[in-house]
Formats: C-alpha cells, sequence, structure tokens
C-alpha cells in the first residue's frame, strides 16, 4: 500500500472509494496507527507536531489521510484549517483518543458527532491508561456516544483487527445536544450538518463562504450568530464531556512514576538547569567530541585520505586522456581545495553523513523520550530575550556540531521571523566542532583567559545581534505554545527508522546541492578568481592588524570555516594576534556549503545580508580587538 | 486569553478551565494582566496560594487536571 504526503503526490493515484480521515489531537498516536491501518512507516515522535502536512496512503476500499494533530475542529491556526478542510470532504473519520487523556479529548469526539461525522474511536495508549491507574469501561464510553469504541495500543499493534473490522461501522448519533441551537441560524441557509454546528460556533471561513447578504461597515459579511454563542456552546459541549468522563472513567490515585518525578526535576528552573547542561555536554560529547572529532578524523585521515582520494585521483588521470583541453575537467574533479570527486564526496561522505546520523539518533532520542519538549520550555525564557523561544535550542547545540546541518533544524524553531533570528545567529557566532577543535588546539598555546575571552565574545555577539534582530525584523516571535507529552523510554526500532529516513531524506536534498557548488567554486578558482578575491581582502586584513597573508585564510574560510583555522596553524603571529584572528574568523561568513543551505532554506534576500552582516562584524569586532591589543598588520 | 494548550482565545472570568480542551489553567504560568478571573486582589492571592500550595502538594487537585503532565 502506497503512501505519500499531499503536497507530492497525486491522490488520483490512490483508487479508493470513500475517504477516511484519521483525526485527533497533538501527540495521541495517529501517526502510529496511521502506519499501522496503511501498513507504510511514518515519521513519529513523541513530540506535539510531529505531522504539519497530511499524509495519503490506500486502506482498503478507503483513502485513508492523516491529519495534524487539533484540539478541536475549528480554524484557529493552520493545522486546524487544514484538518477542518479534511474533515468536511471525508466520508468517515477515526478518532484517536488518548485513554490518558480521556477529558481533554472527546471534546473533538463530541464535536464530530455533533457535526454528523460518521466515526469510529480508537481509545489509544490502554496500556499507559492502566499504568496511572486509570480504568475506563469502554462498553460505558461506545453507550454514551452512541458510535463504535475500539480499545488500542498503538505501538505495539493491539487492538488493529477489531479496528479494521468496525471502521466500517463508522456512525454518529442521529441528533445531538447541538441541535437546539441551529434555530439560531436563517431559516434559509442551505448548509449540512457538520457546516451547521461550525456556523453556530462562530466558524469564520464557513461563514464568509455562505451568502446571506449585506456588508458590514469593515467589507465582512454579517455574524450570522449571536457574539458569545460559541462560549456557551463549548461550555456545553464540556459539561457534556465531564459527565461522560466521570461515568466511564474511574481513577485509583497511583504515587507519582519515576517518569513523573524526572519530568518535575528537568522543567523546575533550580534541578532542571544542571541536567540541562549535562544533557547538553552529553550531546556535544556524542556530536561533537566522539563523531566530529574521532570518527570523522579517522573517516577523513586513515580512510578517505590515504585511500579513496589517491584512488580517485589516479583513476581520473588514467581515465582522462593527457592534453591541454582536458586540464579544466580534471581541475574540477580532482582538485584539493573542493573537487567534485574528492574533497567533495570526503565531505559530505566523510563529514557530514556521519554528523548527520548522529545528530538525527541524538534527536530521535530526545523526541522520543520527551526531554525535548522539556529542555524547550526550560530554555524559553532566556530565547525570549533575544526574539527566539526555547525549541531554538535544539539548532543552537546542533550548530557546534554542524552549522549546515543546524541551518536544516531551524525548521522546528516556529515562524519565519525565528527562523531567520536562529539562523543567522548560527551563521555569524556559533563555531562548527571542526573549527572550534581546531581553535581549542591554537587556543591552547594562549592560556585559559584567552579561552574564556573568545567564549566571552562571541556570547556578547550573540546577545546583541540578537536584540538587533529582535527588535527589527517586523512582526513579534511567537510563544513557546507546546503540551508535555509524556516522558517514555525511547524504542531503537522507531529511533533507528527515523534516523535512516530522515538521514536518506537529507542526503537525498544536499547532494545535488554540494555538487553543484563544488563545481561552481572549483570553475572560480580556476580562472583566478580566488587569488583575485585574496588580495582585494588587503585593506579588511590591515584593518584587524593581520598580515597579507590572513587573506589567504579568509579565501578558505569562505569555502570551510575549519580550513580557515587550520591555515592559521602555520602563521607566524603574536598571542593578540592569533586570538584577534581566531575571533575573526569565527565571526566570519559560514562556510560555502552552509550559505547554500542558507539559500535554500531562507529566501535569497536574507541569506544575502546574513552574508554581509558577517562580513561585518567579524572586521568590526575584529577592529576592535585589533585596536584593544594594539597590534597592526 | 489563550489557552497556553490548545490556544483557544477565552474569557476566564470566574473559571481557569479552559472549555475546549479542558485544561486547567496554573497561576504560576498565566500573568494577572492577561487575565480577569480573580474578582479582586484578594482572590488573585488566594489562587495564587492555592496554587503554589497545589505545586507543592500540599493540597488536593481540583477535579480536573491540567494536560501538562
Amino acid at each position: 500500500m502506497e503512501g505519500c504526503h499531499s503536497t507530492g503526490c497525486d491522490p488520483e493515484a490512490i483508487d479508493a472509494d470513500a475517504t477516511l480521515a484519521l483525526v485527533g489531537c497533538p501527540n495521541v498516536g495517529k501517526s502510529v496507527v496511521f502506519g499501522e491501518l496503511a501498513e507504510q512507516y511514518v515519521d513519529v515522535s513523541n513530540y506535539p507536531g510531529t505531522t504539519v502536512d497530511t499524509t495519503l496512503a490506500e486502506f482498503g476500499d478507503y483513502q485513508l489521510t492523516d491529519t495534524p494533530g487539533v484540539y478541536g475542529i475549528s480554524a484557529f491556526n493552520e493545522e486546524e484549517r487544514v484538518t477542518r478542510e479534511i474533515v468536511l470532504e471525508a466520508d468517515a473519520v477515526v478518532n484517536v483518543v488518548d485513554a490518558t487523556h480521556l477529558d481533554r479529548d472527546l471534546f473533538l469526539t463530541l464535536q464530530l458527532l455533533d457535526m454528523g461525522i460518521p466515526t469510529v474511536v480508537a481509545l489509544n495508549m490502554m496500556d499507559e491508561a492502566e499504568a496511572d491507574g486509570i480504568d475506563i469501561d469502554v462498553e460505558a464510553l461506545e453507550s454514551a456516544l452512541g458510535v463504535p469504541v475500539v480499545p488500542t495500543v498503538a505501538i505495539d499493534g493491539e487492538g488493529f483487527d477489531e479496528l479494521r473490522e468496525r471502521i466500517p461501522a463508522a456512525d454518529a448519533p442521529e441528533e445531538t445536544a447541538i441541535e437546539e441551537y441551529y434555530d439560531e441560524l436563517p431559516d434559509d441557509l442551505d448548509v449540512n450538518r457538520a457546516e451547521k454546528t461550525l456556523l453556530v460556533e462562530g466558524d469564520e471561513p464557513l461563514a464568509k463562504q455562505v451568502d446571506v447578504g449585506g456588508v458590514m461597515a469593515d467589507g465582512g459579511s454579517p455574524a450570522l450568530v449571536e457574539p458569545g454563542l460559541r462560549e456557551e456552546i463549548y461550555g456545553q459541549r464540556r459539561s457534556r464531556v465531564q459527565s461522560i468522563t466521570g461515568t466511564v472513567q474511574d481513577v485509583t490515585r497511583t504515587d507519582d512514576s519515576l517518569a513523573e518525578r524526572v519530568s518535575d526535576l528537568m522543567i523546575n528552573p533550580l534541578t532542571g538547569t544542571p541536567i540541562a547542561l549535562a544533557l547538553l555536554g552529553l550531546i556535544y560529547y556524542f556530536i561533537g567530541d566522539l563523531v566530529a572529532q574521532r570518527l570523522v578524523d579517522t573517516l577523513e585521515g586513515e580512510v578517505i585520505g590515504p585511500h579513496y582520494i589517491p584512488a580517485v585521483e589516479s583513476f581520473v588521470a588514467g581515465l582522462l586522456p593527457e592534453a591541454a583541453w582536458i586540464e579544466p575537467l580534471e581541475f574540477l574533479l580532482i582538485n584539493e581545495n573542493l573537487g567534485l570527486l574528492t574533497v567533495t564526496v570526503q565531505y559530505v561522505i566523510g563529514t557530514l553523513l556521519p554528523l548527520v546520523i548522529a545528530f538525527y539518533l541524538a534527536i530521535s532520542v530526545l523526541e522520543d523520550s520527551g526531554v525535548l519538549p522539556r529542555l524547550a520550555v526550560l530554555t524559553d525564557r532566556g530565547l525570549n530575550r533575544i526574539g527566539l523561544n526555547g525549541r531554538a535550542v535544539v539548532p543552537m547545540i546542533v550548530g557546534v556540531g554542524c552549522v549546515t546541518m543546524a541551518v536544516i533544524t531551524t525548521r522546528m524553531v516556529g515562524s519565519k521571523r525565528e527562523r531567520t533570528i536562529s539562523t543567522a545567529l548560527l551563521g555569524l557566532a556559533v563555531p562548527c566542532s571542526a573549527q572550534l577543535g581546531v581553535i581549542m588546539g591554537l587556543m591552547a598555546g594562549l592560556g585559559l583567559i584567552y579561552w574564556f575571552g573568545y567564549l566571552g565574545i562571541l556570547l556578547v555577539v550573540l546577545g546583541v545581534v540578537g536584540l538587533f534582530l529582535d527588535r527589527t525584523l517586523p512582526g513579534q516571535s511567537e510563544a513557546l505554545v507546546t503540551e508535555l507529552p509524556r516522558m517514555r523510554m525511547p524504542r531503537p526500532g522507531n529511533i533507528l527508522r527515523k534516523t535512516y529516513n530522515r538521514a536518506k531524506m537529507f542526503l537525498r536534498e544536499a547532494i545535488p546541492l554540494f555538487g553543484a557548488t563544488a563545481v561552481v567554486v572549483s570553475a572560480l578558482d580556476y580562472v583566478g578568481g580566488l587569488a583575485a578575491i585574496q588580495d582585494g581582502l588587503r585593506p579588511l586584513t590591515s584593518l584587524v592588524g593581520m598580515p597579507a597573508d590572513f587573506g589567504q585564510i579568509l579565501v578558505l574560510g569562505l569555502i570551510r570555516r575549519d580550513f580557515a583555522a587550520a591555515g592559521m596553524t602555520d602563521m607566524a603571529l603574536s598571542s593578540a594576534q592569533v586570538f584577534v584572528g581566531l575571533v575573526v574568523i569565527t565571526l566570519f561568513v559560514p562556510c560555502i556549503l552552509a550559505m547554500v543551505m542558507i539559500f535554500k532554506e531562507q529566501d535569497a534576500k536574507s541569506a544575502l545580508l546574513m552574508w554581509v552582516g558577517s562580513w561585518v562584524t567579524a572586521f568590526t569586532v575584529g577592529g576592535v580587538l585589533a585596536a584593544a591589543f594594539g597590534v597592526f598588520g | 486569553m489563550q489557552c497556553p494548550t490548545c490556544e483557544y482565545e477565552f474569557d476566564p472570568a470566574g473559571d481557569l478551565q479552559c472549555p475546549r480542551c479542558g485544561s486547567m489553567l496554573s497561576c504560576s504560568a498565566t500573568a494577572c494582566a492577561e487575565c480577569d478571573a480573580c474578582s479582586g486582589l484578594l482572590e488573585q492571592l488566594r489562587r495564587k496560594g492555592k496554587d503554589r500550595l497545589r505545586a507543592d502538594g500540599g493540597a488536593q487537585s481540583d477535579p480536573v487536571e491540567s494536560d501538562s503532565d
């Protein structure tokens, strides 16, 4: 059974007689249910909002649609608008309900039934409800709702035979308590029951579609129902939810589980901060040291460097005829700066791939365990000061591993505004681990005070630039609205599958981009463009008190950040010059591959501004430091 | 005010429970300026005290628990 995201798939390709939508609150296991019914893998996390667009698949005679998690069928945000559209078009719905949050989830169930949508309830996470001392009388719930209710433990595949059997029996009561409000609508409205329900609840998009004549002074349509009716209907529905919950659910108080105690410790700033620091340290050790330094060093220094590159060089040299006209092609393929078959492959396979896999492994564990949203809550207040919210902590950590990778992870931080701020800060003042390794080696010769000075300058730049962007960019940053999911032991199978799928998707996107970049940079190098850039940089190197050779370091830095840091190891410089030079190359532009990603993830204008901004910041800070230290180029 | 769980905009006068998702709002997570559930300063102090006691485990929870577990 083939599945596809709606953005990239033709729903007509699915041979189905009817449509079936999976609907439920965030993080109730809809995607796992989807995977079980459609018999295919969907990216699943213990984190609200994993499904951000719809996914389609064939399930028997149905076209099955996975929808973003919502708390109600309305149009208060983008996820709700998407789900609302699908529900209004669906022939039937499987409403996935979290058995541990019956009181929360039955609001949506009752709303679907008020709308007359044929529904089957999948009462999921029954195992966790049992562990929490929650006993649900499934038959009583089925009787109270008037539709089939099937207990499931989706993650273990339990209850799906019965769910498959009962989906054709999806139903809705003939009448519900909402009927009394339909009288509030004009008599001559030609709408169905679902639309009537949404209209009495004050659904704005639908009210605009329904032509009742007349135009308000502000150009809008007149309201179909009295203001405040929605509050009354929601209040009444909530009372019905509480009545049903009180009847079918019996809760035996249990002691706080270990997971709950850990969760409490993590979101309390006093205990959560050291735990978060320890976790960040662990992630840094795993990605920044174990993988970025040791594994990558081994791959580059002992496998690709001595074996792969010479083999490719001799293969290409043997393959191509010895002629002057072939020289440019040979240069493009195997030059030592960014040869398409040599350094580019080394970078993608030897450096980026291990980092990508390590990152996805780490982030999957954090997601599935429920740690990630707690880290976001904890760091939210501090990041708010620079226009970000708690979700931005992840790209910042990842950026220390690899800025290119981190630029992609800014997708999770929220609005375009926050993505722009976090991307700009990443490109400017977060050194990648490869560069940091070389910088730490050079700093070791200067002493600890320089090391702290270096970190202090980066933090000040991060704060000042963050504040500046927060004040100047239009709009307001999104608040961190997240429901804390339960803490769980991550499932290795899901972690590995998720890592594999995400790494595959990353490589599919990145390889063509990196290949094209390598060709362009190599061509520029061949025609002497890079050397010309080096000469043109002389005024700037003087400004920061560095010798003319520093221009070559900057050119290397344009291509790859660690190349620049490594290049400084061979230069005869004073301690102050080493310090100033390292600050400048850290604040200098992101490496070319990170820039390619920034162009892809942001619009061209923002990316260009970030690039130019990095030049300005690097040489302004460098100039001030050079003047303070009294160094002259 | 906006419910921190489901983002539903509602008037919390008299009750701190979101009518849509059922979340019980916490005084420690909500600024008084964004909320007019209390009739006066004493009510605010009483609610804040009750909320703090509940967080410390010193008082029984309301019938409907917060969803932010």
